[in-house]
């Protein structure tokens, strides 16, 4: 087994101590970063598959991400020394919707995404429809993605879509939403392209989306 | 009797000019009775006094059942008890003014949920017929005065209280917080019975007035800190620090006495009686040489006097044992701004050396409503009113020490009234 | 056209006494597995759905007014089993007392005077942190580290009081006078809490709801979630130190159980648990960390003649088996997002269960969509008896159409009868 297939393993198993060790090395013996980050991103791929199976679950997922944003930062300075950046493979504004302030889900999304090789730009919760709309005038993502746990929520999505539609920003974005209480009735209320109840779902869906668009 | 075909409304607004003109100095048409009760209701209806300490509905079926047996003029004091959570209530005063007025927490609930020191209880380590009884405690050195006298506030939640109340003893732990959590809703539950308890008097025809709480600064040190003896002592040995201790607590006390009638418009236009009556008990001063009494005692007391009657308040003073040696520093507060209450001072006295400069409140000796013959009650009733009723401005209680004695013969306290009915009458 | 819910509603106008022993028969034989004469329709609430009659910040902080709005939706949506809780998530209060089975059980919920007297950072509500129309939302927190996990476990009560309750509650934080006023208030708090309730049970009475004795349990596990390391920070910590995780959530059963039995002197039939790391727990970590426990909670109580009533939050269906592991009648399983029909299979004869229809479907779907979906489940779920059919989450939102709402009840009463 190489060096990569270890690592990458070591995530899966979600052996933190394994995984970071192994980053570790490989970055004292001066392999490029790069490499490493590119990893991460099929380790994040290979989550959201073991997650579809059911074989993982939100809790492994949690670890998971801990684990990957660990690795991240510990390849980030060697990157800045080298005067490397990562390829990044899309961008992503996200937020908790409006009424709601519960961010577990979001956050997991965040890291998810983040080591799958997403820019991404947290909105935080309790995000009103006029700042996603400027959000998106701002830093023209690709993806926007928007989190709710209570019911309450999925009309703030609407209401939230609603006016991504009214500053005709509709047809540069695509919309994800997600959240425990989401499922195809709250997508097709609501107006988005894609709905999620977990992180790993949602991230696999969003990075399809980006290879699509490439 | 003719009383009794009146309805209560027109029993209310007759009862509240009399007991209003007796309180501005003025003569109603008779001399009012205001009663106040320990454990006779219990015995009148039969309940033990544990029960009664115990059990809010009991509690309030009986002192019900007395006010409509018989005639008095206005809802005194009737408690089931003795007071334990002075201590919390003026810890309270600066940043939990609600609670800090939270003040007729005499039951025993409380003493069972606080395991307090100060006080036991019937049915609890007393027999189920002794009345509770307030014996305080030293809970608090000589050494801590300063500490006191610094800020009495921070020292009494953080020494005192750990030291009083056995359920506090460790303030942060499980039992502290379920104490307190059960003191709080207790307090909620005793309010709204207390709250019924005067709106079913109210419905006898009995006027109803605001009624706050106030203390002799130096009492509080005795009762609560230092326990009577130490304090007496304390007075000779340590004079200044017991008086840097006063001359912090005294402020402290007349806030917090203020608190307890502070009243917004709309709660006190409930109340037929308009102007609060704050009852300061008092304990120390028959113990007290005279000099002694107007240094450590009388001054910082007149200061929470005075400040009360600043805010409109009658200041309904409680004095216990015999009052005679100072009876003139009552002439230092403006005329007719005080109700004074005397247990044993002989109020014939009272009358030559005060006249009507203050409100005059008092009865018979209590023994005479427990061993004597109604027709005796009657005559030493009579007599009394007709000796000190003029110039104005009496008040009957009954007896001197709590009011009612609650071994009172009910038809003894029937003569009494009776006694009232024809001797008190103003021509 | 007078509909199948306007005669309910009329009806139990009329004779409420006699229309609340016919609900709560239906449901008890439900909950015996058997078949009653109709399937039975039960309505959770922490508040939200009350929102259609009031401002949310005058329901959580008036309990007048939420007496009222309670009586008005009961009147507007009648069920068989109503029960309505406008209050936060607060097991932890009941643990901090759990030695004090007179208080335990009074301040199990979080209710807005609550949270006004302790300033908690576990909830954020109406008119306080939130707008005024927004339903209080349950946050919680880490308050705890990992490295505490030991003096946890040495002492979980003393740690919660000496240690969480004053990390956690503003007005807790401080030692004297401030800290005796907000326990003291707390407890006038917890009583008027109690009062209401005793209010909108008198209240709902007589409009025939009949009123279920309950007590409450919790799963260890979620405890530390929920009050101590937050959930993310749990899921972390089984990886890292699951031995400490695991001795920790030991000593937690016997004062779950405590406060659960506070109750049973009055007479409490049924426990309410809610999950909530269940769905995100692998069977692995669910069955070494998570199952045994509230296992020995479940079956504590039944021993005890207190049957379960456990919210199955989330997606259930991985660990559905485990339920099986209980004695036969335990008590009801409430599930979320766990398809029904599987469930139904799983556990019939075995569990009763209840759930079924979707928030998002009462939200969004047309009242003839929901007249089908209900008829469809009806006929696949309810033979055998031992279901209720529920809105399969705690929260209406007061968003759902009223139309919506009495179609879900119109089909109940028209495609709910059991033949005989």
């Amino acid at each position: 087994m190489s060096i990569s297939e270890a690592f990458i393993n070591s995530i899966l198993e979600l052996d933190e101590r394994r995984a970071i060790e192994l980053a570790r090395v490989r970055i004292s013996e001066g392999e490029d970063p790069l490499k490493i980050l590119e990893e991460l991103k099929t380790a994040a791929e290979k989550i959201g598959e073991k997650y579809e199976r059911g074989e993982f679950f939100i809790a492994d997922l949690v670890m998971a991400g801990e684990i990957m944003k660990e690795i991240s930062e510990l390849v980030r300075p060697r990157l800045r020394e080298l005067g490397k950046t990562r390829e990044l493979i899309g961008r992503l504004v996200i937020g908790t919707v409006e009424g709601d302030i519960h961010d577990i889900g979001k956050n997991i999304v965040v890291t998810m995404a983040e080591a799958a090789g997403f820019e991404v730009i947290d909105l935080g919760v309790d995000v009103p429809p006029w700042k996603f709309v400027e959000a998106i005038k701002q830093y023209k993502p690709d993806i926007v993605g928007m989190s709710c746990l209570i019911t309450i929520g999925i009309e703030s999505m609407k209401k939230t879509v609603d006016a991504i539609k009214e500053a005709g920003l509709r047809d540069k974005v695509r919309i994800i939403i997600g959240g425990g209480r989401v499922d195809e009735y709250a997508k097709e209320y609501s107006g988005a392209d894609a709905w999620t109840n977990d992180a790993a779902t949602g991230v696999k869906k969003m990075m399809e989306w980006m290879r699509e668009k490439r | 009797m003719i009383e009794k075909e009146k309805t209560p409304e027109e029993l209310l607004s007759e009862r509240r000019d009399r007991f209003e003109k007796a309180l501005k100095g003025l003569r109603p048409d008779r001399v009012p009775f205001l009663p106040l009760f320990h454990y006779f209701p219990a015995k009148y209806v039969g309940l033990s006094y544990a029960e009664y300490s115990l059990d809010y509905q009991k509690f309030s079926g009986a002192v019900l059942r007395v006010y409509q047996d018989f005639d008095f003029d206005a809802v005194g004091l009737a408690l089931p008890g003795a007071a334990m959570t002075l201590p919390l209530n003026i810890i309270f005063t600066k940043t939990h003014p609600d609670l800090a007025v939270n003040i007729f927490t005499i039951a025993r609930a409380f003493h069972d949920i606080l395991m307090d020191k100060y006080t036991k209880w019937p049915g609890r380590e007393l027999s189920p017929n002794a009345p509770a009884q307030f014996l305080g405690g030293r809970f608090m050195d000589v050494e801590e005065y300063d500490e006191l006298a610094r800020d009495p506030i921070s020292f009494i939640a953080m020494k005192i209280i750990p030291r009083a109340y056995g359920a506090l003893k460790e303030p942060a732990s499980p039992e502290a917080y379920g104490a307190l959590i059960k003191f709080g809703s207790e307090s909620s539950k005793f309010a709204s019975a207390f709250m019924d308890l005067m709106i079913n008097l109210r419905k006898l025809g009995y006027p109803i007035y605001p009624i706050g709480l106030g203390y002799a600064p130096l009492d509080f040190i005795a009762d609560y800190l230092r326990h009577v003896t130490h304090t007496l002592t304390d007075l000779y040995r340590y004079p200044s620090r017991v008086k840097a201790a006063l001359d912090s607590l005294t402020p402290l006390i007349s806030e917090w006495s203020r608190i307890t009638i502070s009243l917004p418009p709309e709660a006190l236009a409930s109340f037929d009686v308009k102007t609060p009556l704050v009852f300061i008990p008092l304990h120390l001063n028959e113990m007290l040489s005279p000099k002694l009494f107007k240094e450590f005692y009388w001054e910082p007391l007149k200061k929470v006097v005075v400040d009360l009657i600043n805010s409109r308040a009658i200041p309904w003073i409680f004095f216990e044992g015999d009052y005679t040696p100072f009876l003139e520093t009552l002439l230092e507060l403006p005329k007719g701004s005080v109700v004074a209450y005397f247990e044993r001072t002989d109020l014939r006295k009272v009358r030559r050396v005060l006249g009507d400069h203050v409100i005059v409140m008092g009865g018979l000796p209590p023994s005479l409503y427990i061993l004597g013959a109604p027709e005796k009650v009657y005559e030493e009733t009579c007599r009394l009113l007709n000796e000190v009723k003029e110039p104005g401005g009496f008040i009957f209680s009954g007896s001197g020490v709590s009011g009612v004695p609650d071994e009172a013969r009910p038809e003894n306290l029937r003569a009494a009234i009776n006694a009232l009915n024809k001797c008190g009458v103003y021509q | 056209m007078k509909e199948l819910v306007d005669e309910v509603r009329e009806r139990q106008l009329k004779e409420p006494e006699a229309i609340a022993s016919e609900r709560l028969r239906r449901f008890e034989e439900a909950v015996e597995l058997k078949e009653p004469d109709r399937v039975p329709l039960m309505f959770f609430t922490c508040g939200h759905l009350l929102g259609k009659y009031y401002k949310l910040s005058e329901i959580y902080f008036n309990y007048d007014v939420a007496k009222k709005a309670v009586s008005r939706a009961f009147q507007d949506f009648p069920s068989d089993i109503f029960i309505a809780v406008p209050a936060a998530e607060g097991f932890i209060l009941s643990l901090a007392f759990s030695n004090h089975p007179d208080l335990a059980p009074f301040v199990r919920f979080l209710t807005g005077p609550m949270h006004d007297v302790l300033g908690d950072k576990y909830t954020k509500w109406p008119g306080r942190e939130l707008s005024e129309d927004k339903p209080f939302q349950f946050i919680g927190g880490e308050f705890m580290s990992p490295e505490e996990y030991g003096k946890f476990t040495e002492d979980p009560v003393g740690f919660i009081n000496e240690v969480l309750l004053p990390r956690v509650c503003v007005n807790l934080s401080k030692p004297g006078a401030a800290r005796y006023a907000t326990l003291a208030k707390l407890g006038m708090a917890a009583k008027d809490y109690f009062n209401a309730l005793i209010g909108m049970g008198i209240e709902l009475a007589k409009l025939g709801a009949p009123s279920l004795s309950v007590t409450f349990a919790y799963t260890p596990l979620d405890i530390i979630g929920d009050f101590l390391r937050h959930p993310t920070h749990v899921m972390i910590d089984l990886r890292r130190y699951p031995d400490k995780v695991k001795q920790a959530t030991e000593v937690l059963v016997e004062p779950i159980i405590k406060v659960a039995l506070a109750l049973k002197p009055v007479g409490a039939k049924y426990a309410f648990i809610p999950l909530h790391l269940n769905e995100m727990l692998s069977p692995k970590l669910f069955k070494e960390f998570y199952w045994p426990y509230l296992k020995k909670v479940i079956v504590e109580l039944y021993n005890n003649g207190i049957k379960s009533f456990v919210l199955f939050e989330g997606d259930h269906t991985p660990h559905l088996e485990t339920v099986l592991e209980l004695p036969k009648g335990w008590g009801i399983g409430v599930f979320e997002r766990a398809d029904i029909r599987r469930v139904r299979k799983v556990l019939k004869g075995h569990t009763c269960i209840a759930g079924g229809v979707p928030v998002s479907l009462l939200q969004q779907a047309t009242p003839e969509k929901i007249d089908s979906y209900v008829r469809e489940l009806i006929r696949d779920v309810a033979p055998e008896g031992g279901f209720v059919i529920s809105p399969s989450v705690a929260e209406i939102a007061a968003e759902v159409p009223n139309a919506n709402l009495r179609a879900l009840i119109n089909a109940v009463l028209k495609y709910g009868e059991y033949r005989r």
